[in-house]
Order: structure tokens, then C-alpha cells, then sequence
């Protein structure tokens, strides 16, 4: 039963990915990591001898153990990535932020100056 | 109160094109007394990064003669004040100051703490008043230098004067992603071989009470884990001695 179910998920996975691609929710640098995963979960569903093989060329006693491992493994690695990349985001957020409001004062201080010149000059003609 | 009350006071300061950057959040009953003595005691132009203040904080700032930048978004204490030191590089000032909003800090300090600068004897000098604080407080100090091997008395201390290379320094995107203006920036400005300071400086009872930083103990832990972590990640792997600081300081100084 669980290749059949691992087969399916493989197989929604890639299609729900695909789905969120077409309607620009997705950027594509994250949907290769995601077909990645669905290649994955299809290839245990439609050849699950392969895990026993590699848990026997490894040496682990228990195969599932083995897919357990990996699963975790790969989420801890995509977790710290995204974890990277919110850092990253919101440094860039921040500097904007910082910029608009430096760029304000200055908006604020040239439209001082401005009207400063033109009340200047217009006293002066009149 | 006279504006430059003593001739040391003006030699210290005269010639210096400094800036005051206050970050304020919420700080409507003690802003405009602070700005206003600020500007009496050095006659440094001030601004006040007003952190999304939602009070009259922006208003009281301003009529008391300082520059307000208003952030629309809350950064927090150290990206409100890198805000102002971005502005500093930009307008290229030679000393930034950065001082507490609720008062705490004596303009009278001002010319002290900007001395070790614009005499060349330091790029970075600290506002320390290490007789504050309790047991626990002194302790997480001990803590805290010991982890990111600081020597320094103050860490925590937000009144700084920060020179040219400093605030080039802590202007950089590298220091953005700091969540406090203490160990991160202190520890960046150590790697790049800036000489950093203490001067004894005394300081005033808050005007309303608590600090923002330590509101309760939940927040106390969180900042003394993450600034412990911080401070060892970032330790560094060679020991820089003073002599070593001293002339990578020069050195830079003079390309």
C-alpha cells in the first residue's frame, strides 16, 4: 500500500507544483527543488526495491529507516533554507525601508528650499 | 543652561561636523527636552529616526529644531539607528553620535565622548556608566565580553560617537541584519580593526521608567540568548591585539 500512496503523492506533488508555476505563484527557482521531491516520492512509489537495495549496499539493518532518514534530512536542509532566504529578504526590506525614509527627508527638505527661492524671487519681481 | 558653556567644551567640538541620531519610538514626553539640550550643549544638528512612532513624537521632535526621518515600517532600535547613520554617510558628517531618546544621556557628556575622535586617538567612543545595574546585569556583561572576547566595560551602552570609517562601517548591508546596537555592531567594528573606547560618562534616571530592550524576563532571555550566540559565532579566531587594531586602523586611515 505505502508505494501506491507515495506513488500518488509523487505524482500530485509535481502536478500541484506545475499548477502553481502556470499561475505565477511559484518562482521556478523553487519548483525545481519541489519537482525534485515529487521525481523522488514517484520513483519510491512505482520501484520501491530500490530503498531495500540501497539500505542493504549501506549497511542499515532496516530500510524504512533509511527513507525516514533522508525525508528528515532533506526538510531540516529546505527548512534552513528558507530560513536563509527570509534572513536575506528581510535585510533587503529593511535597507528599503531605511531609504524611503532617508529619501523623504531630503523630498521634504528640497520642497523647503524650493519654496523658500520661489517666495524669495517672487517678492523680488513684484 | 548657555549654548558651549566652557572653552574645553568648544575646543573638543569646534571644527567637527557632527551629527546627533536619537532613534524614538513613542517618546512624546522627553524628545523635545532632549533634542533642545543636545543642540544647546554642541550645536550638532540632531535627527530623530521616530521608529513608527504612533504618538506626537514627530511633532515635538521637530518643533524642538531637529530633523525627523519617520520610519514607515518598525525596524527597532538598531535599524532606526542605522537609518540615521545611513543618512550620516550619506551627507558625509565626520562624527555621528547616537543617544537614548528618553533622556537618560547628558549633552553635557558630548564633548567627552567626541574627544577620543577628533583628537585621532580612537574610531569609535563608548558612553560607559558601568556603576548602573544589577547583580544580574553585570553579570550578563560578564557573560556577554566573555563569549565574543570584548573588552570593553559598557556594551550595552547606547551613546556612542562613531567616525567616519565606523559609520561607513555600520552603514553596509553586513550590519543590517543585527537586532541590537550592541555585541554584533561592536564585534563588526572589532573585525574591521577600528579602535573602540570607553569614556566614563554619567547618566540620568529614565524619564518614564523601564527600557524598551528589557521589558520583561521572557524578552531578557531571548536577547541574552541570541546576543550570546551572536557573540560566539562571530568571535574572533585570531586574537587582535590593540597594537594589530591600532595600525589596520592607520592603514585604512590613510588609503
Amino acid at each position: 500500500m505505502i508505494p501506491v500512496i507515495t506513488g500518488i503523492m509523487g505524482v500530485a506533488i509535481s502536478l500541484v507544483m506545475l499548477l502553481f508555476l502556470r499561475r505565477d505563484k511559484l518562482h521556478a527557482h523553487h519548483g525545481v527543488f519541489w519537482f525534485v521531491i515529487a521525481l523522488g516520492f514517484a520513483l519510491l512509489g512505482f520501484a520501491p526495491g530500490i530503498v531495500d537495495q540501497l539500505a542493504s549496499l549501506l549497511g542499515v539493518a532496516y530500510p524504512p529507516v533509511l527513507a525516514f532518514a533522508a525525508a528528515i534530512g532533506l526538510v531540516v536542509i529546505k527548512l534552513l533554507l528558507l530560513d536563509l532566504e527570509h534572513s536575506s529578504l528581510k535585510q533587503r526590506n529593511e535597507r528599503l525601508i531605511q531609504q524611503v525614509g532617508i529619501l523623504e527627508v531630503e523630498l521634504r527638505q528640497l520642497r523647503e528650499q524650493v519654496a523658500a527661492t520661489t517666495a524669495a524671487t517672487g517678492q523680488s519681481t513684484d | 543652561m548657555t549654548a558651549l558653556q566652557d572653552t574645553a567644551t568648544a575646543d573638543a567640538l569646534a571644527g567637527v561636523a557632527g551629527l546627533v541620531v536619537i532613534p524614538a519610538f513613542n517618546e512624546e514626553d522627553s524628545i523635545a527636552e532632549v533634542v533642545r539640550s543636545i543642540i544647546l550643549a554642541s550645536g550638532f544638528p540632531v535627527l530623530v529616526v521616530s521608529d513608527h512612532s504612533t504618538d506626537d513624537t514627530v511633532a515635538q521632535a521637530r518643533s524642538a529644531g531637529a530633523e525627523v526621518i519617520t520610519l514607515p515600517v518598525q525596524l527597532g532600535p538598531w535599524g532606526a539607528t542605522q537609518t540615521g547613520l545611513r543618512y550620516a554617510s550619506q551627507r558625509g558628517y565626520d562624527v555621528v553620535l547616537s543617544m537614548d531618546a528618553d533622556g537618560q544621556h547628558l549633552a553635557s557628556d558630548i564633548a567627552a565622548v567626541v574627544r577620543p575622535l577628533a583628537e585621532g586617538e580612537a574610531d569609535v567612543a563608548i558612553g560607559a556608566f558601568t556603576e548602573r545595574g544589577s547583580a544580574l546585569r553585570k553579570f550578563a556583561w560578564v557573560l556577554l565580553r566573555w563569549t565574543s572576547s570584548l573588552r570593553l566595560d559598557d556594551i550595552t551602552s547606547g551613546f556612542r560617537a562613531y567616525g567616519r570609517a565606523a559609520v561607513e562601517c555600520l552603514a553596509s548591508e553586513e550590519a543590517t541584519l543585527l537586532a541590537y546596537p550592541d555585541v554584533g555592531v561592536l564585534l563588526l567594528l572589532q573585525s574591521r580593526g577600528l579602535r573602540v573606547v570607553d569614556v566614563p560618562v554619567t547618566m540620568r534616571e529614565r524619564h518614564n521608567g523601564a527600557s524598551r530592550v528589557f521589558s520583561s524576563w521572557f524578552t531578557v532571555m531571548l536577547y541574552m540568548l541570541q546576543t550570546l550566540l551572536l557573540g560566539l559565532s562571530k568571535r574572533p579566531l585570531q586574537k587582535i591585539t590593540p597594537q594589530d587594531s591600532r595600525q589596520g586602523a592607520r592603514r585604512k586611515g590613510d588609503s
